[in-house]
């Protein structure tokens, strides 16, 4: 077959399937633009479209300096991760029995790509037969420290008291980094124990 | 990938994460990465055992 001589625009009857190849060898017109089907590509401009569904192939779509208004994302069902550097992309670390010093200790620390992260924490320490009554819980960007960019948002101080152990949380705060970084979760207690940790951030975009 | 890694201190950190997988890294099925994460076990030489020191219940 070579060609399509029917313009999709204007057609007033049905174009009859005699008439369309898996291959178009010539351009069809949609609307007011030529289009290539099959194996051409080429650029479509002032396309709307309904209904679409891809249902093989993988669909790249790249949209610059537009927006897609009312979306709906559907989310994930299959128990997977998010590729490194997707929204989504989950990245965290735990660690247990750790020495924690009355002095900022690292328990562990997560390597984040750049991008717009939100990030959080926890940490337990366990109060031994003297037993701990406070301690301090934070994420800095400096090694063994409670200082460095962000940690003013961490909410150092957080602390839940028991006979047995304490514990504290760094609540969620959003981190924008244009280069890889490290965050550590730091925590000191008034008596040397064990430390428990856990670190996560979570890609928003 | 749900992983583990020896730190040089010989504290053993429980990821999970899309990076490429770090040299030495030892794989978690999800039971074991379960298992770990709840600080009732860690591992020692390859081998998942219960850890001597796990965190203690706020009561």
């Amino acid at each position: 077959m070579s060609g399509v001589p029917y313009t999709f625009a204007t057609a007033t009857t049905s174009i009859p399937l005699s008439q369309l190849d898996v291959n178009f060898a010539t351009n069809a017109t949609l609307g007011n633009t030529a289009v290539g089907l099959g194996n051409t590509v080429t650029t479509v401009g002032n396309l709307t479209l309904g209904n679409v569904a891809i249902t093989s192939g993988t669909a790249n779509v790249t949209i610059t300096g537009g927006s897609v208004a009312n979306s709906i994302v559907l989310g994930t069902t299959a128990g997977d991760n998010a590729s490194a550097g997707y929204v989504g992309e989950y990245v965290d670390s735990y660690v247990s029995s750790v020495t924690v010093n009355t002095s900022a200790t690292n328990l562990t620390s997560i390597s984040l790509t750049a991008g717009d992260w939100d990030i959080y924490g926890n940490a337990q320490i366990n109060g031994g037969t003297v037993g701990a009554t406070t301690m301090s819980v934070g994420i800095s960007t400096t090694s063994g420290s409670f200082s460095g960019t962000n940690l003013a948002k961490s909410a150092a101080n957080g602390c839940v008291l028991s006979a047995s152990a304490t514990g504290g949380a760094v609540v969620k705060f959003r981190v924008n980094i244009t280069s890889t970084t490290t965050y550590y979760l730091v925590a000191s207690v008034n008596v040397a124990n064990a430390g428990y940790g856990y670190i996560c951030a979570r890609r928003m975009r | 990938m749900k992983y583990a890694i020896v730190r040089q201190d010989g504290v053993t950190e429980i990821r999970e994460d899309s990076y490429p997988l770090q040299e030495g890294a030892i794989i978690l099925n999800d039971l074991q990465h379960e298992q770990l994460m709840s600080g009732q076990y860690i591992l020692q030489n390859g081998e998942i055992v219960t850890n001597p020191n796990p965190p203690k219940a706020l009561t």
